[in-house]
């Protein structure tokens, strides 16, 4: 008797709350769920007059599919993705880690304030702006850097156009822009560290180092968990508006991701049901990474849900 | 992206509550005034309706509501999104890619029927209903037709050489391929500007993907000098058609090349460039002596003046391609119009309203020829422009109307407009107009079901990149041709070129 009015209670307090959530609730079943029956056009021939649901299936159901993975460029294009991918990912989170830490151990309030601003504004502006930059210091007829070899007698180096470098250009043109505002979120997670740690820590003789690697780093363990966590769901995105802007023939063999292709097939050929496969494709895999990479992570306590 | 949506349904109710009350009025009128949408793809914007005298004056002429949406970025993914939602616009314009597609979907309206009823149109292509070359499984449905040789234009494209660099340097203007290369290689290492810096670069020009040019456009003339043409060349020999890349021409020019570009007289950058903007800049810097482009991006208002300005020792002459071992000069491909093109076609939602129908093919031959065709070159008579002695001479507010391109639906005579708009230009257009360019037929070749021709294209681009800069030993080019056949079933477009050429007439 006592348990049902624990339940009756329990119940009545979880109505408050779903009502609550209803507004959410429907806002993602229209603009999230309900958009997704689209996915039908993966397994259909799509013709834009017939409309979703009147165009015929794809015979076999797996046609577009098949048409991706028997593609000359499938592998390469796999690769590339995740190669750049998981490049920004280590990069990004290394940099952004490590700006976090230096901000959060400077002492000079207004020099914090003002490198973090300075390091965070990059993260507005749109990559054409960045390429621009990006031109300017390393083109190998007017760039910066080439200039200076070229007056200095040496050989100039093709930044810009060979496979070598282009990847790290993409690393390090992806780290100046967006790792001041990744600093941003651990920098946040740094600050609800009890103080009293470190003034014990302080205390025992830790070294500023240690201090760092022992009670920083530690503490903010799940933030830095959840991030990955969050970063693998997008692996299969290597940056497209990044990519699409930098790249040219010379580099397509490092640097054509999925996304660049797909965007070439489906402007190029309306082919609609390939580029919504090969879509699906990369949901599916970004979505059994996360739940994969969650299951590690409950291993250690830190997961997401 | 989700809240973006939520305020643009928002705006899209209370605008629509403040149209709705501005509605019945045009409905009160006892002749339904139509409302004609064309869609046009340019990467300049548009003009105002509200300062646009050209619309004011076709919809008072017509009695009709025309909406020009000059639609600059995404044309592709914003027609196709309105086509699938049943909004197709009354008058598209289409790439040759989009073509198929949307033919095979039957959006698109077959013209043949409709075309004789139209008086002015006939005038202007009286042949254009017995041309087979035309004809898509029977079927016309361009609305361009093909303007007889003394108004057609070719290209816009030719090399341009600095004569003062080469008077500078003792040399004459080149007229074979290693002439070529020697000037090209003197203005690298000259210094030819005279500023005592190694900063000059011999030969450039737009080399990267840019819109509505193939990569390596930059090359045309080089390409040319071995009779093929850069990427996407269908050529017709001895009764049979081949695709350019696979010709042991090809593989000779792709042979010069690598030799030109490891002399270091090509600007590095060759491959990256793909706006004129990127070339201007190189002009004005004086980095550049001798290079592929195009007058109307050149010594067209206002670049002409920029070029002043900037560099006003210069003097830019064009100059002909140079001529290559067997004797072949030809600046470029030229894409013989065909059934595939870019073009203006109808929706075919249209047939299902003769009136309006009817509307829209008044307008368009309205404006394809004569008085109507005046007034969306070069605006009002009598405001910006009047006849005298029976010649059109524009005012000085001609001006005003700078956008008419956008209204050019039906195509302009080119010959005339240029010289009517631009007759300071009138000896470059000239110059470029009358070179020899090679007849490719890649508006005859159709997608085989299956394949994609962006694979093939890419890898064409990227393995020809590979061979100029040595990347890929020349020797391995009959394994290059033998992966288009293996890999990316050339032999298939091969056997729909052949075909549809056939029907055309003219294989």
């Amino acid at each position: 008797m006592k348990d049902l009015v624990e339940r009756k209670r329990i119940k009545s307090h979880q109505i408050q709350l779903l009502l609550l959530a209803v507004p959410g609730i429907l806002f993602f079943a229209a603009f999230s769920y309900f958009p997704m029956y689209g996915i039908l056009i993966a397994f259909k021939n799509f013709q834009i007059k017939k409309g979703i649901l009147k165009s015929p299936w794809a015979d076999p159901w797996y046609k577009y599919f098949k048409q991706f993975f028997e593609n000359p460029y499938c592998k390469q294009l796999l690769t590339n993705t995740v190669v750049i991918s998981v490049g920004k990912i280590v990069f990004n989170m290394f940099f952004s880690l490590s700006l976090a830490i230096v901000l959060s151990e400077l002492k000079v309030k207004w020099l914090k304030k003002s490198v973090q601003t300075i390091t965070y504004l990059p993260h507005f502006l749109s990559w054409v702006i960045v390429y621009g930059i990006i031109y300017a210091l390393f083109s190998e007829s007017s760039g910066l850097i080439n200039v200076a070899l070229r007056s200095a007698g040496k050989p100039t180096i093709p930044f810009l156009t060979s496979d070598g470098s282009f990847r790290m250009l993409l690393y390090f043109s992806d780290v100046w822009k967006e790792a001041g505002w990744g600093a941003i979120i651990y920098l946040a997670a740094i600050a609800g560290i009890d103080p009293g740690l470190y003034e014990a820590a302080a205390v025992d003789g830790a070294s500023r180092w240690q201090r760092i690697w022992r009670v920083t780093l530690p503490s903010i363990r799940p933030t830095i968990i959840v991030m990955l966590i969050l970063k693998l769901g997008t692996v299969m995105n290597a940056g497209f508006d990044q990519i699409y802007i930098l790249y040219n023939s010379q580099v397509y063999a490092s640097s054509d991701i999925i996304d660049t292709w797909v965007y070439r097939i489906g402007l190029e050929q309306l082919n609609y049901s390939l580029a919504t496969a090969v879509g699906l494709f990369k949901s599916v895999i970004s979505t059994i990474l996360v739940l994969s990479v969650n299951k590690i992570a409950r291993k250690w306590e830190e997961s997401l849900w | 992206m989700k809240r973006i949506l939520l305020v643009m349904v928002c705006l899209a109710l209370v605008a629509g509550m403040v149209f709705a009350q501005a509605a019945p009025e045009a409905n009160a009128k006892e002749d339904e005034v139509y409302k004609i949408v064309y869609y046009h793809n340019s990467s300049a914007g548009g003009q105002d309706p509200a300062k646009d005298p050209i619309l004011k004056a076709l919809d008072e002429k017509l009695g009709i509501d025309l909406s020009v949406e000059v639609i600059t970025t995404d044309f592709e993914s914003k027609l196709n999104l309105e086509v699938s939602s049943g909004n197709a616009p009354d008058i598209m314009q289409l790439k040759s890619a989009q073509f198929k597609t949307l033919e095979e979907q039957g959006v698109l309206l077959p013209l043949e029927d409709y075309l004789p009823t139209m008086k002015n149109f006939m005038q202007r292509y009286p042949d254009i209903l017995d041309d087979p070359t035309l004809r898509y499984n029977g079927h016309l449905y361009f609305l361009n037709g093909r303007d007889d040789d003394s108004q057609r234009i070719k290209a816009y494209s030719s090399l341009w050489v600095r004569k003062d660099w080469l008077d500078k340097l003792g040399l004459a203007v080149p007229t074979t391929l290693e002439e070529f290369k020697n000037v090209a290689i003197a203005f690298a290492t000259q210094d030819p500007d005279g500023n005592g810096i190694n900063d000059t670069f011999g030969f450039c020009g737009m080399g990267g993907n840019a819109e509505n040019k193939d990569t390596m456009y930059a090359w045309n003339p080089i390409f040319g000098a071995f009779g093929v043409g850069e990427l996407n060349d269908w050529q017709i020999q001895d009764g049979k058609v081949f695709f350019g890349p696979t010709s042991e021409r090809y593989k000779e020019a792709l042979v010069w090349i690598r030799d030109f570009i490891a002399t270091g007289a090509v600007d590095p950058d060759i491959m990256l460039i793909n706006t004129y903007d990127q070339i201007r800049e190189k002009v004005y810097r004086n980095q550049v002596g001798l290079m592929y482009m195009t007058w109307a991006e050149f010594v067209k208002a206002p670049f002409n003046t920029m070029l002043a300005e900037m560099t006003p020792d210069a003097q830019w002459i064009q100059i002909a391609p140079p001529v290559g071992p067997y004797g072949d000069s030809f600046d470029s491909i030229y894409n013989v119009p065909g059934f595939l093109q870019s073009g203006r076609c109808l929706s075919a939602d249209l047939a299902n309203n003769p009136e309006k129908l009817q509307k829209v093919l008044d307008y368009l031959d309205y404006i394809v020829y004569g008085e109507g065709l005046n007034l969306v070159c070069y605006g009002i008579e009598g405001t910006h422009w009047n006849y005298v002695d029976g010649q059109i001479v524009t005012t000085d507010k001609i001006g005003e109307v700078s956008y008419s391109w956008m209204h050019q639906v039906m195509g302009r005579l080119e010959k005339e407009y240029m010289s009517i708009k631009f007759p300071y230009c009138a000896a470059e257009v000239q110059f470029a107009a009358n070179l020899p360019r090679i007849d490719s037929y890649k508006n005859f070749v159709t997608i085989p079901a299956s394949r994609n021709l962006t694979d093939l294209n890419r890898y064409v681009d990227e393995e020809t990149v590979r061979f100029m800069y040595g990347r890929r030993d020349i020797s391995e080019f009959s394994d290059f041709v033998n992966t288009l056949y293996k890999t990316y079933g050339l032999g298939e477009y091969e056997e729909i070129a052949a075909e549809n050429l056939k029907n055309a007439g003219l294989l």
